[in-house]
């Protein structure tokens, strides 16, 4: 697998180049690095400064090549996300009509305290939270 | 062009102009003292030479006196005498002739007499005795005659001679006027040059520096607007140029400063309002409350609050905005007022209910009004009395100190966060926990666990629920002071974000 740093943008050719199904797409943003691989957004590293306008453009235009009713978020690699990046992933499900997993790391309180919490967003069933 | 080639061009060609004036008149003197020299030495020669040949014919004419009168055997030797005298006179006329073309008449008129004056003279000494030459009158009369026509001719070619040297003279002195007059207008010139480089100099220089003092001058009395107005390409027009580039780095630093003293002045007067607002730790009959709220350097969106409801019973509040800056803080404010409104007015109100309508308020100014991406965590608790609290809201884990056991229960928090959605009622529902007599209810914001260390540790839950018990026996405002002397000893004292804490006890 194969990854590279883009510096707060995501490589829109390379994505378009090869597509969604089964191939990896990477945003990278501070020291955040997000994979999306088939319907996996795969979270790693952290994000405390960037703003959320990146990451939910980037969401969004994912959101449209993803196939299939459900989503998988994993966050547990991820350290840490600011209360921007909370709100773009919070808006990802608002307006994604698919069904959502949250992958939590339970040893890490923030995520538990912070993202739990997006799961009572959408009606039941529509979010569940895997610890 | 640069301002020394300017001044060196201007010099340079006032000094070329002076060395050629130079020049020429050196030139001129030496042709005029050539022509002088000339003049004067052929004017020497023509007196010597007239005069050479004036005793030529005196010295005839005596010698053929004496011959004839006292000496008669001194013929034979005055003919010798006047053959060479007549090869002498020839030869100095032949050396007029040759000095000047113009007594060329003269001196054949003189020659021509000469010749008739040697006739005679060569008569008379041929004659045999005095009585003869007394008696020939008329021959020796012929040669007196000629003596005088000869001194006479001479003397018309040294007249002549010196009216031809009065000429030249004159014409020497012409040429000294008009070199006197082209000397005086080449002067005139000079002087005339000299001030027109030195005035274009000076106003090359002067001019571009009073405007640049001018400049300077209005920017000192703080115009920074104001601009050197110099174009030249030379080192004065670099100087201004680099001039107005400091002055607009000065005017952007004051702008800059001034924009930051003014955002310094918002921001203090938002912490002010900020912590103005925080509610006086409530007198409660079954309670013991402390609370306190540090501020990081930017305003943060912490919040807490107490309020008692119209049917007497006490509500606490805690949240905090995403975000840091002035617009959370307004959140939070806005947050403040909503909230303590519906309380205020309630009676029998359940926290579920204050926290639908708290968000339908946030949602609306929030995310439709000000089109902020900000959400807000919230926990309403609404206490009941005998130790029972009904809470609705999402916020962070709520920690439990029992005497009893001397255990820290966590206890979560239900819901979602506010201004995220418009309707959060279908998450929202009341729960309730009990206080035994002497349990601690803490409850604090993110910016207490996110303390970080040195190595980037976060102080994190498990680490507050130890405080908690290690300081549970301390009154709630000791044990408030001791959460956040030891929050501050984990950071060093550096932290980035409000930290909050509030601590509720059931009197015993």
């Amino acid at each position: 697998m194969v990854r590279r740093k883009l510096p707060g943008r995501y490589d829109h050719r390379r994505r378009q180049k090869k597509g969604i199904g089964g191939a990896n797409v990477n945003y990278a943003v501070e020291q955040l690095n997000l994979e999306v691989s088939g319907n996996k957004f795969i979270f790693k590293g952290k994000i405390e400064r960037s703003d959320y306008t990146e990451l939910s453009k980037f969401l969004s235009d994912s959101e449209k090549s993803l196939e299939g009713q459900n989503v998988e978020f994993d966050f547990r690699a991820l350290e840490y996300l600011n209360s921007s990046g909370i709100r773009a992933v919070a808006v990802f499900f608002l307006e994604s009509s698919k069904k959502v997993t949250m992958k939590i790391n339970p040893e890490l309180t923030w995520q538990k305290v912070g993202l739990t919490p997006l799961a009572a967003i959408k009606p039941s069933g529509m979010i569940t939270v895997q610890v | 062009m640069r301002l020394r080639t300017k001044m060196n061009l201007g010099f340079g060609f006032v000094i070329l102009f002076f060395i050629l004036f130079d020049g020429f008149f050196l030139l001129f003197l030496t042709q005029t003292k050539t022509v002088v020299t000339r003049l004067v030495d052929r004017q020497y020669g023509y007196s010597s030479g007239v005069n050479a040949i004036n005793e030529i014919v005196m010295r005839i004419h005596s010698d053929i006196w004496d011959a004839m009168l006292f000496d008669t055997n001194s013929r034979e030797r005055s003919v010798e005498a006047l053959n060479s005298l007549a090869k002498s006179f020839y030869a100095g006329a032949r050396e007029l002739r040759n000095l000047s073309e113009a007594n060329r008449a003269n001196l054949d008129k003189a020659e021509s007499i000469f010749r008739s004056y040697y006739l005679f003279g060569s008569r008379i000494l041929e004659m045999p005795d005095l009585e003869t030459f007394q008696a020939r009158t008329d021959e020796v009369g012929q040669f007196k005659k000629n003596k005088n026509l000869l001194i006479e001719v001479l003397g018309q070619v040294v007249e002549s001679s010196r009216s031809d040297f009065e000429k030249s003279l004159g014409s020497l002195n012409k040429r000294f006027s008009t070199a006197v007059a082209l000397s005086g207008a080449a002067t005139a010139f000079l002087v005339l040059a000299s001030l027109l480089v030195s005035l274009f100099v000076s106003r090359t220089l002067t001019r571009p520096i009073s405007s640049l003092e001018a400049t300077m001058k209005a920017v000192e009395a703080g115009d920074l607007d104001c601009e050197a107005a110099v174009s030249t390409k030379d080192e004065i027009g670099t100087l201004a140029r680099s001039f107005n580039d400091m002055t607009r780095q000065l005017k952007l630093s004051r702008d800059q400063m001034k924009d930051q003293e003014r955002l310094k002045k918002e921001m203090e007067i938002a912490v002010r309002i900020q912590t103005a607002l925080l509610p006086e730790n409530p007198a409660h009959a079954e309670l013991d409350i402390d609370a306190l709220m540090i501020p990081a350097e930017e305003v943060g969106g912490d919040y807490y609050d107490f309020c008692l409801d119209q049917a007497g019973d006490l509500w606490i509040s805690i949240g905090d905005v995403s975000g840091h800056g002035l617009t959370a803080g307004l959140i939070m404010m806005m947050a403040q007022t909503a909230h303590y409104d519906t309380v205020f007015k309630s009676r029998g109100t359940r926290p579920s209910e204050v926290i639908c309508s708290l968000n339908k308020v946030l949602n609306a100014n929030v995310a439709r009004r000000l089109k902020d991406h900000s959400f807000m965590t919230f926990t309403s608790l609404k206490y009941s009395g005998d130790g029972e609290f009904l809470f609705a809201g999402a916020h962070l884990d709520m920690l439990v100190h029992r005497k009893g056991t001397g255990r820290v229960d966590a206890i979560k928090t239900t819901g979602t966060f506010l201004s995220l959605i418009d309707d959060v009622s279908a998450c929202t529902r009341d729960e309730r926990f009990f206080l035994g007599k002497g349990d601690t209810l803490l409850l604090y914001t993110d910016g207490v666990i996110e303390a970080a260390d040195r190595e980037g540790r976060l102080l994190d839950v498990p680490n507050l629920c130890d405080m908690l018990a290690r300081h549970s026996g301390e009154s709630v405002s000791s044990l408030k002071e001791s959460i956040r002397e030891e929050t501050m000893k984990w950071c060093g004292g550096n932290y980035r974000d409000d930290m909050t804490i509030v601590v509720v006890r059931r009197k015993e």
